[in-house]
């Protein structure tokens, strides 16, 4: 059992090593961004993404290259994509703040219902890999304490298993959702950001619908349906419409 | 050319030259401006290719010389002529002003020589060309005589480079000018002006133009910046001259006239300047940030009266620019102060010329500043970004550094005299910016490589439930095979229990009393822990008494089995040998053990 994880530990480990050219890339993009050079910062950040490796600093740092030369919509895509890894990281929250004064479009976010905003900061305190963790754990210690419960001869400890098992089952349980659910968050793409500078948002996945309202660039959206290459769309105001899937970027 | 020539010879070959009167003819302009292109014809009545060219080495051949021939055929009253012309021109720039003769030029024809007319040209500035252009007006005075013109001094200038522009009057001896009626100045729309002469006081000097003298006076002179690039027309504009004319009086000139009547009236005379254009060009396009068009040569100083202060005790900040362009559009320099410093807005010295070249001098600014707190501020450099016109790129100077030391007012820390009403202020925030990247503990990931989903994530799983399984049905498995063990031991346990009684019924017949009591005690203990699954080391009375109401036997029985276990510890220490009561005992046991059989 016990050799069983620690090779189960040791695959993911090796899983998530990545060759050291990934990390010189890394090294001379920062150096480019501490010199000024954005662009070049850029083109390496850009250049370890593509290589199909990804961290919440990385898109965070390409985000404050996008935003020094000036590429708003850009600039909030990556810090979005950087919370995404790390939900609750200050920093990428105080940027993604300032980048959005300068968007245009000024949008009300509905207020959450309390509980599910404290649920959600519970959920965003451990990425879906830490939660899925703490699940397998938790589990592992539950069959234990099952054990525990089934073969003990004295009540005392039976009756403080059972009490302990139930809580850790429980644990292993909503850390399991959260795992699901950080997961389904980052994979689902289901927000996107405006790149174009104006978008007019259509009543219907046509150039003849009527344009309800209009998009500037670095508006935040969320995506809820498809038809060709026309994306239904609904905004943090909970207004809804059509616009082309050219004029935004999926998160 | 040679196509030309080709073509010329075969419709040519045919014609019958004549003989005739041949003649070259030079023309051309025999006034012409500097720089302007001009034709320079020479004319033969006939057809030749023998055409030895002038000298002219006095100017520019632009091109030339260029052949054309026409021919024209007439027919008169029945006699039939033809006439053919040869022209050769040239297009010619003058290089420099001044009378030029061009040289004879020759042709060979039927082996005479024949040489063309002599030219002079004269060649002009630009200036006294356009005078000649103007015509005379009703007063008799032609333009040539008077007139008014706009120099300025430079054609192409940068956006915001100064230049001069000078108002003269021209105007030839004999010619009185009493004073000017109205003077519309040029309005020089798009440029910012500074007056260097104002037109009170007007100082007539000699200038020989074009061989003519004239007595010349400077109207106006202004420096002009222009304020936008391109083509910058100044508009003409009208003067209205008073001029003394002597009258011209015929017949009643008696003695008196001479003296009392001047002989002279005075007439107004309207002159309208040129037309003058300046070309602006634009700054180059890579602008320094903080541009805001000062052009020319400038440089920034700054200097503090002191360096070390206390609180709330003023420092003179000075900051100079000094140097030669626009000094009249320099922008306020920017000064950047630390927050908890008071300033006040500056005095501004101007202290500078504005003559031919410009304006030049200095611009002092006089900040008053009182730091408020103690502490060690630095005053950042201060910048300015010109245009310098000679090296045509953007520089950009900046002052030195400044340090202040701002001692505590004593009054600021020692709050016994004055009332500490020391107010805490907010963190100020001076810029809102994003914060810098992170540079250390990054930790690449492959993207999208969740735990969640996988088949290890789902493998932790199966295998601790399958491993619980496993464990759960071996562990049941041995704890069935400890049950049959007690099992057998519950079978055996009256068997024991019947040795044991036999041994006592030994003991009751021999009278041994303590070994009596002893037997029957380990015979129900003994039962007791074989029946009951209890060691035999953990069975005590309580615990004896608690497993047999949880397997119902009656409360009756229990307290039997109490008394039964108190009388046989009591009875085997004591002296007393009843066998009576040992009896007793004897039958209550294996009555005891018996019900005891039967319900367990």
């Amino acid at each position: 059992m016990i050799k069983k994880t620690q090779i189960l530990i040791f695959a993911i480990f090796v899983s998530s090593t990545v060759s050291s050219n990934g990390y010189t890339l890394l090294d001379s993009a920062n150096a480019n961004y501490t010199k000024n050079n954005f662009y070049e910062a850029i083109e390496f950040y850009e250049k370890i993404i593509s290589s199909n490796f990804e961290s919440s600093e990385t898109y965070y740092n390409l985000g404050n290259s996008y935003y020094k030369v000036g590429n708003i919509s850009s600039s909030i895509i990556n810090y979005e994509r950087a919370l995404l890894l790390s939900p609750n990281n200050k920093d990428i929250i105080h940027n993604l703040k300032v980048v959005n004064l300068q968007i245009v479009d000024k949008i009300e976010t509905l207020p959450e219902f309390f509980l599910t905003s404290w649920l959600n900061i519970i959920k965003q305190t451990l990425s879906s890999n830490n939660w899925a963790t703490v699940s397998m754990i938790s589990f592992i210690v539950f069959i234990l304490t099952l054990l525990l419960f089934f073969f003990t001869q004295k009540s005392s400890i039976k009756k403080l298993s059972f009490v302990f098992g139930t809580f850790i089952i429980i644990i292993s349980v909503i850390s399991y959702s959260f795992s699901a659910n950080q997961k389904n968050i980052i994979t689902d793409h289901k927000s996107a950001i405006v790149v174009s500078q104006t978008v007019a948002v259509k009543s219907s996945p046509d150039e003849d619908g009527t344009e309800i309202f209009i998009l500037h660039e670095g508006t935040k959206l969320n995506l809820k349906d498809k038809v060709n290459n026309w994306l239904e769309i609904n905004l943090q105001d909970g207004s809804v419409g059509w616009l082309k899937g050219s004029d935004v970027e999926i998160i | 050319m040679k196509k030309i020539l080709v073509i010329i010879i075969v419709i040519f070959s045919t014609t019958v030259s004549f003989s005739q009167n041949v003649k070259i003819t030079a023309s051309a302009k025999s006034t012409v401006v500097l720089g302007e292109r001009f034709r320079l014809i020479y004319q033969v009545n006939t057809n030749t290719n023998s055409f030895i060219p002038p000298n002219l080495s006095e100017f520019q051949v632009l091109m030339g010389p260029s052949k054309s021939v026409s021919s024209s055929y007439n027919i008169v009253n029945g006699n039939s002529s033809r006439t053919s012309t040869t022209g050769f021109t040239y297009y010619l720039v003058a290089k420099k002003t001044g009378k030029f003769k061009i040289a004879p030029a020759q042709i060979k024809y039927k082996g005479k020589i024949i040489k063309s007319n002599e030219l002079v040209i004269n060649i002009v500035d630009k200036k006294t060309a356009i005078k000649n252009t103007n015509t005379t007006n009703q007063s008799g005075i032609s333009n040539k005589d008077l007139y008014i013109k706009t120099h300025l001094s430079r054609n192409s200038v940068y956006e915001g480079e100064h230049l001069i522009a000078t108002v003269k009057i021209y105007f030839k001896d004999g010619i009185n000018i009493a004073g000017f009626d109205k003077i519309e100045m040029p309005s020089f729309d798009g440029f910012y002006t500074q007056e260097i002469i104002k037109p009170n006081n007007i100082t007539v000097t000699k200038e020989n133009i074009n061989g003519i003298n004239y007595n010349v006076g400077v109207l106006q002179k202004t420096i002009l910046y222009p304020q936008k690039s391109g083509k910058i027309s100044i508009s003409p504009f009208d003067i209205t001259c008073i001029l003394q004319q002597r009258v011209q009086r015929g017949r009643s000139r008696n003695l008196f006239d001479g003296f009392f009547s001047s002989g002279y009236r005075n007439i107004k005379h309207k002159i309208r300047s040129n037309n003058a254009s300046i070309n602006v060009k634009a700054l180059p396009t890579n602008k320094p940030k903080d541009f805001s068009g000062a052009v020319g040569k400038l440089n920034i100083k700054s200097k503090i009266d002191k360096t070390e202060v206390g609180s709330d005790e003023p420092i003179i900040l000075t900051v100079t620019i000094s140097g030669n362009g626009n000094m009249k559009l320099l922008p306020e320099p920017e000064i950047v102060l630390p927050p908890d410093f008071d300033v006040y807005d500056p005095k501004i010295k101007n202290n500078y010329k504005n003559d031919e070249t410009g304006s030049h001098g200095n611009i002092k600014y006089e900040y008053l500043i009182i730091p408020r707190h103690g502490g060690e501020f630095k005053i950042p450099k201060i910048k300015l970004s010109y245009f310098d016109t000679r090296s045509k790129k953007y520089i950009t100077k900046s002052t030195n550094k400044l340090l202040i030391n701002v001692k505590k007012a004593e009054g600021e820390l020692s709050s016994n005299t004055i009332a500490s009403t020391v107010t805490k202020e907010n963190l100020q925030y001076l810029g809102n910016d994003i914060r810098f990247i992170k540079t250390s503990n990054i930790k690449l990931n492959k993207k999208n490589d969740f735990i969640f989903g996988s088949l290890q994530f789902y493998f932790v799983y199966i295998l601790s439930i399958v491993g619980f399984i496993t464990i759960f049905i071996l562990k049941r498995k041995r704890i069935k095979e400890n049950a049959n063990t007690l099992l057998i031991k519950n079978k055996k346990a009256s068997k024991v229990a019947k040795k044991r009684f036999k041994l006592a019924n030994k003991h009751l017949n021999d009278n041994n009393n303590e070994q009596f009591y002893l037997e029957i005690t380990t015979a129900v203990w003994g039962y007791l822990s074989d029946k009951l699954s209890i060691q035999l080391a953990n069975l005590s009375k309580e615990n004896a008494i608690q497993v047999l109401t949880e397997k119902g036997i009656c409360e009756e029985k229990i307290s039997n089995l109490t008394s039964l276990l108190d009388i046989c510890e009591f009875e085997r220490f004591s002296s007393s040998k009843s066998s009576t009561q040992m009896h007793e005992v004897y039958e209550n046991s294996i009555k005891l053990i018996s019900t005891f059989e039967n319900k367990l």
